[in-house]
């Protein structure tokens, strides 16, 4: 996939229906580029190589007949190994999962991918059930970050992650129940989108926590995400939280939204405690700089404080940690040792909290959720800022059990929220470790995030950037 | 709601006591680390009872029909 400029979803699609490249060129490359580079990232836990090849054949041929299926046909993906597909079983990469649980095949999302001709590439590795830790001690890979190997990627979608920045995959889908899609976005360089919770199915997803998971695109740009948002969004009868809506072309909204400029938008810079303490000053620095080129395009911005941002951050880690500990529970009894040590120790501290903490933490999740909408309303804003980490990629220390800090991560409380949120790329730190800058919109206003996130990728061009290890 | 620890029979008790009721048998250096973040972890969740949440109901709502879309019982 050597190119002056990375490939992305967008410039791939164009060309290959201008006859520059095939689809299988763009798999075989992708394929060399996992080979050369994947001992040293830890991208994959498996990958496809006859049946991607088998379906790039076919693109390759259904173009040719002017059968074109998309934005995604004959594009190579990733599909973080908690999902299921048809080719071969879900590992959650643990040692624990039941290896007959993806015997059920496609989810619905990996099955409109297919159906919106995407070549699925493999599995790209994940932590242990999406809550886990850097862990040395499984028989897995650990994906380290293509901008510095000594620095983790960001979980839980971590080869997902350092799959697109390194050049292996155009793109590819993660899972996000504190952040997981957003945060190796950031840590990578590359672009991230949660989606508004019960937009897209999460059927097929190992669950962690229920009410807070959500499956979401990673690639380089928002369009990108766009596209794939496109075929992923829709209710579907396997999940019981999805949501009747209109089908909306996300690439559409947002080539409109681009025409329209960014006069006439609000946006909310969070200036809560959380978000200004729990940053270093070359995050704040690079943020401001974002802030600035958006409000420099037109848009007005206003520092805000988000109500009870606490209690929702802190409420996602609790629920998704009772969440998890009742799917978990007997497995964690009869194996625990088999578990790594940082996601045992995880999951189990939902059986340290009550039935009626639970409920509470429930009731006050209603009651902020309100008054975050009440409070957007009044102030007429179209959607958030905020950085999505607090700093650049950690490095490894030790065991890897310490490689995060909770209190850095911006993202949580979307996930309590269900509210829409993107990572782009917004630049780089003293170390040259990339940014992210956070866009969050209000529920099933994914159109305007990507938009706005669209609107800013054509001001700058951090998400175009290519790390030092890229094919 | 302001005593944060594991009450009379301290933290330690208290955490292996959780554990043993949800019938997990956890190694001691990891019950011991389990019983120093048990405080923290009181403390955060003690916060929740402080909001006035009124006679909110939880954010996860029982319905007697079942809402899946495309179902039609």
């Amino acid at each position: 996939m050597t190119r002056q400029e990375p490939w992305t979803i967008r410039t791939a699609a164009a060309a290959l229906r201008s006859g520059e490249t095939t689809s299988v060129a763009l798999v075989r490359s992708a394929h060399a580029a996992a080979d050369a580079l994947d001992p040293q990232m830890g991208t994959w836990l498996d990958r496809y190589t006859e049946q991607s090849l088998s379906r790039a054949e076919q693109a390759d041929a259904e173009l040719a007949e002017g059968r074109d299926l998309g934005p995604l046909h004959g594009i190579p993906l990733g599909i973080k190994d908690i999902l299921s597909t048809d080719e071969g079983p879900t590992t959650a990469q643990s040692l624990t999962m039941d290896p007959t649980w993806g015997d059920q095949g496609d989810g619905p999302v990996v099955a409109r991918l297919r159906a919106g001709g995407a070549v699925i590439m493999g599995k790209t590795s994940t932590m242990e059930y999406a809550i886990g830790r850097p862990d040395f001690s499984k028989p897995f890979p650990v994906p380290r970050n293509p901008w510095n190997l000594d620095r983790w990627t960001g979980g839980s979608s971590s080869g997902t992650g350092n799959g697109v920045a390194s050049g292996q995959i155009l793109g590819g889908l993660g899972t996000d129940t504190g952040g997981s899609v957003r945060l190796p976005a950031a840590y990578n360089g590359v672009s991230g989108h949660k989606p508004t919770f019960g937009l897209v199915p999460k059927s097929g997803c190992v669950p962690l926590g229920m009410s807070y998971d959500h499956i979401g695109p990673l690639a380089r740009s928002a369009w990108d995400c766009a596209a794939l948002l496109s075929v992923m969004a829709g209710a579907d009868p396997s999940d019981r939280t999805t949501v009747e809506r209109p089908g909306i072309d996300y690439v559409a909204q947002l080539e409109q939204s681009f025409e329209r400029g960014l006069d006439g938008l609000t946006v909310g810079v969070i200036v809560n405690d959380a978000i200004t303490e729990g940053s270093d000053e070359a995050t704040i620095a690079v943020f401001d700089d974002a802030v600035a080129a958006l409000t420099a395009a037109g848009a007005t911005a206003k520092r805000i404080e988000v109500p009870l941002y606490d209690e929702l951050a802190a409420g996602a880690f609790l629920g998704l940690q009772a969440e998890a500990f009742a799917w978990h529970r007997d497995r964690l009894a009869a194996r625990w040792e088999d578990y790594g040590r940082p996601t045992r120790l995880t999951i189990v501290q939902g059986a340290l909290i009550s039935a009626a903490d639970i409920v509470q933490i429930e009731r006050v999740r209603q009651v902020a959720r309100r008054q975050v909408a009440a409070m957007v309303e009044a102030e007429g804003l179209d959607a958030l800022l905020s950085p999505t980490t607090g700093h650049g990629a950690t490095p490894f220390t030790g065991g890897g059990t310490e490689a995060l800090s909770i209190r850095s991560l911006h993202t949580p409380a979307w996930n309590s929220t269900g509210w829409p949120a993107l990572s782009v790329p917004m630049g780089f730190d003293p170390d040259g470790l990339p940014l992210g800058l956070q866009i969050i919109g209000r529920p099933f206003a994914d159109d305007q995030v990507l938009a706005i996130g669209h609107a800013y990728q054509h001001l700058t061009d951090w998400h175009l950037r290519r790390p030092p290890h890229h094919a | 709601m302001d005593d944060v620890s594991g009450g009379a029979i301290g933290e330690e008790k208290m955490v292996r006591a959780l554990l043993g009721a949800a019938g997990l048998d956890v190694p001691d250096d990891e019950v011991d680390r389990l019983a120093k973040l048990y405080p923290g972890l009181r403390r955060t969740v003690d916060r929740y009872y402080r909001v006035p949440v009124g006679d909110e109901v939880t954010a996860a709502v029982y319905r007697a029909v079942d809402s899946t879309p495309g179902d039609e019982r």
